[in-house]
């Protein structure tokens, strides 16, 4: 007994010795390269990208996920398409559109384009999907404004809107808005489990936790953009530093999101990019100005000018995010930072003397859902102790959170926003959000600039208004601006094409291998 | 014996109920609206309220529980609120990764940790013996989410012997989860038979077999190890009913898709019937273990077999 115990010890050291000194020489390691490199060959007509979680869902409209928008643009198109570089719209399934009396849009349809069951896209496909989109509520921010929707013949349709509405080339790009056969919408073809576009590519499996499989749909209507890689693999690979393994192992091509720490190691590694995207994406401190002492401007003002956004950048992101003191994220034709107030210490102790109250019993919770964000508010909680303002830090799940926010819940907290258009970001400071976000802006003049510069449909003025409500905004602080994102993805150098949009999208269609 | 078994199922009813019961109720004590978190940021109150009304949320808690039960008895365990997927598709896709990594990774830990365990036992108070445990010390104070980078890092970036991620490589897809865990577990097993086989050969029995002449190997091997299999029996158990439930760290860097990493998720989501799905299969399965260890333990000790009679 003795000696065969002795045995196994001896062969489960020997075998741990052989695994810490093994060499790559080795004849398994041979034989595994050899694999890989057949792989590799095979491979490319494949590119493998790893996401950080599960899409919720393939559908085009019951979902407000980035994850299940990137999968939605690999099968499904719209009238409209938001272009990822100039993040403008663009037609997509339309070839022109026009506006007359400022509400009657007639949109040309592109003729020959299938849908991935082989069916043809006609004029009923459109007036089925908007009026899908527009019976699901959380769609309703991007459909509350199509009054009407009638074919006009096959290939032309007409929308007319409540009233005249500077969106609605945007809104008809979202997700929400996409096209489906108007005969499987009718029939309650689930979506989700099998997703019938006129996309780019087709969806071949999908191993809940595991991976999402498309490959190209060969009759794509626009030869410009058709797929130029066969095969998609999405595995799901949840932890960041085993993304970024999986990627310098070879595992995967493409990875959504690395790591500032991970990145690092990457950018030593002559056969990897990494991209830095600087984003749209702003990170915002949401004060509820329902709340006293928080309803007072002054106060909130203070805050603003206390919080050292480049603290934040280098202690909480490590250097990966660009600071921005306006009420709207830098990067949109229309972005401004008019009347922005900018890190001043003796700027803020002027508002708090505005103010009038004693800062030592001011109160401030700031919810928050993750570590970053708790180390965020950590170094707001230290800038704002120099005005003598207490503050505490309460870190909570993602649900709990969400539900202080709609029910008002709340004295601060951390979000973010990022729209692809600045009016629908200029729109959060309509008092209408507050229906979603009770405590958020109250103010019947800002209601009535954005109501201004939703009708107004010549690009220039409305550039002027959005200007006019982020400087009204700016002079108030209700939602302070803190910094906006730079994300970093990372893939194979010989993955070319990559273009990836400030609003966190990639044309996966586009991609090519060098 | 059958007649036991049979109860023993039986009795694993009112376990699955009770369990069920404390956790649907906890998750809906919790804050957060599941009929928010489907619809999103941007649905209106108006919306919220009809679709909780649709899904029956604005009953009695109790109402609700039962409803969950009866659908559960014809095997419908609902519909995720996260994905709008059944949830019965979701658990059972993910059960058989789960239950392989937890069996493999148990007879990974058995392997070592007994003989292990055996042998510093056998040469207590020598060089082996601290050894051992030393190693046994380190196992169990390692965080195996460290553990799994670390053999990560070895054996898949720089030998490339076995994949990152996922389970779809074979058997190589279950080496580093396998050990990552198994080591862990390996340190207390070690532990345990170590300590149990310390008391065992101390017993009058085994100084009466010494005195009768017979060799200290079959002492070891045929009265002591027998008798000191119980606790070792009993902690393998405990460890593999905690593995059917998803090594939720492990499952994370590996990427592996099992239940561990769909609960957490659904927690964090609040999708209570993707949870209570997950409870059910963790639940039975632990009940499963527990009849399988208390029938080993008739199988080792002829007076405990009398008990099932």
């Amino acid at each position: 007994m003795k000696k065969i115990i002795s045995m196994l010890l001896v062969s489960v050291m020997a075998l741990g010795l052989l695994a810490g000194c093994g060499s790559s020489n080795s004849s398994a390691d041979k034989t595994k390269d050899n694999a890989e490199a057949e792989t590799a060959t095979e491979d490319k007509d494949t590119l493998r990208v790893a996401l950080t979680s599960e899409p919720p869902s393939l559908t085009t409209c019951d979902h407000d996920s980035l994850i299940s928008v990137g999968m939605n643009m690999l099968t499904y198109n719209g009238l409209m398409r938001i272009d990822n570089e100039t993040l403008q719209p663009v037609p997509d399934l339309a070839t022109e559109y026009s506006v007359e009396n400022d509400v009657e849009w007639t949109f040309k349809l592109k003729e020959g384009v299938k849908f991935h069951d082989g069916s043809d896209f006609t004029a009923e496909d459109v007036v089925a999907s908007l009026e899908y989109a527009k019976s699901i509520p959380s769609s309703v921010t991007y459909t509350n404004q199509l009054k009407s929707v009638e074919a006009v013949s096959d290939y032309e349709v007409k929308i007319t809107t409540v009233e005249p509405y500077a969106g609605l080339l945007y809104d008809l790009g979202y997700h929400f808005n996409w096209i489906l056969p108007s005969e499987l919408i009718a029939s309650g073809h689930d979506f989700n489990e099998e997703p019938i576009g006129t996309g780019p590519y087709k969806l071949k499996e999908w191993i809940s936790g595991t991976s999402l499989t498309f490959e190209a749909n060969e009759e794509y209507f626009d030869t410009e953009r058709a797929a130029k890689i066969k095969n998609l693999v999405f595995t799901i690979i949840p932890e960041g530093v085993s993304r970024a393994i999986a990627l310098e192992a070879g595992e995967v091509d493409f990875v959504w999101e690395i790591a500032g720490a991970d990145a690092a190691t990457l950018l030593e590694n002559d056969d990897i990019v990494v991209e830095e995207v600087d984003s749209v994406d702003n990170v915002i401190f949401f004060l509820n100005v329902d709340k006293e002492p928080f309803n007072d401007p002054n106060l909130r003002n203070a805050i603003a000018c206390a919080i050292n956004r480049e603290d934040i950048i280098a202690g909480a992101l490590n250097g990966y995010g660009v600071v921005n003191y306006s009420a709207i994220s830098q990067g949109y034709v229309e972005s401004t930072d008019r009347g922005a107030l900018e890190y001043n210490l003796d700027k803020a102790k002027e508002y708090l003397e505005a103010w009038g109250g004693d800062p030592s019993t001011v109160e401030l919770p700031i919810l928050v859902t993750n570590e970053t964000r708790v180390a965020i508010a950590t170094i707001i909680q230290s800038n704002l102790a120099q005005l003598g303002i207490n503050v505490t830090v309460e870190s909570m799940d993602t649900a709990t959170y969400f539900d202080c926010w709609a029910i008002g819940d709340y004295t601060g907290l951390i979000a973010s926003w990022s729209p692809s258009n600045a009016l629908t970001y200029v729109q959060r400071y309509h008092s209408e959000r507050r229906q979603q976000y009770p405590g958020a802006v109250n103010d019947p003049a800002i209601d009535a600039l954005v109501a201004e510069a939703k009708a107004t449909l010549d690009d220039a003025e409305r550039a002027e208004k959005i200007a006019e409500i982020v400087e009204a905004v700016n002079q108030c602080s209700p939602q302070i601006s803190l910094y906006q994102s730079r994300w970093l993805r990372a893939h194979d150098a010989d993955l070319k094409g990559v273009v990836l949009s400030a609003t966190g999208y990639a044309d996966y269609n586009m991609m090519y291998w060098e | 014996m059958l007649k036991y078994i049979t109860r023993r199922i039986l009795a694993m009813i009112p376990v699955v109920i009770g369990i069920t019961f404390i956790v649907f109720m906890i998750m809906k004590m919790a804050p957060g609206d599941p009929a928010r978190m489907i619809l999103g940021d941007n649905a209106t109150p108006e919306a919220v309220e009809a679709l909780r009304e649709e899904m029956g949320l604005n009953d009695n808690y109790l109402v609700q529980y039962g409803r969950y039960m009866i659908n559960l008895c014809k095997g419908d365990m609902g519909t995720s609120y996260k994905n709008n997927r059944p949830v019965v598709d979701e658990v059972m896709t993910r059960v058989p990764a789960t239950f392989k990594l937890a069996f493999v990774s148990a007879i990974v830990s058995i392997l070592i940790a007994i003989p292990l365990g055996v042998l510093a036992a056998v040469k207590q108070g020598t060089l082996f013996d601290n050894a051992s445990m030393v190693v046994s010390l380190i196992g169990i104070s390692m965080p195996a989410f460290w553990l799994a980078l670390m053999l990560m890092l070895k054996f898949s970036l720089q030998l490339k012997w076995f994949p990152v991620q996922g389970a779809n490589d074979g058997w190589r897809s279950y080496v580093l989860p396998a050990i990552a865990i198994g080591f862990m577990n390996m340190a207390a097993i070690a532990r345990t038979t170590r300590s149990s086989m310390l008391e065992t050969i101390r017993q009058d029995y085994i100084r009466t077999a010494r005195s009768k002449g017979i060799s200290e190997q079959e002492v070891i091997s045929h009265h002591a190890f027998r008798n000191a299999l119980i606790p070792t029996v009993t902690i393998v158990g405990v460890q593999l009913g905690g593995l059917l439930g998803g090594a939720v760290l492990t499952e994370t860097v590996f990427a592996w898709p099992g239940l561990g990493r769909l609960m957490v998720e659904a927690v964090n989501a609040r999708d209570v019937p993707t949870v209570l799905g997950c409870i059910v299969i963790l639940s039975i399965g632990f009940s499963i273990v527990n009849l399988v260890v208390d029938l080993l333990y008739g199988l080792i000790d002829p007076r405990v077999r009398t008990m099932y009679h």
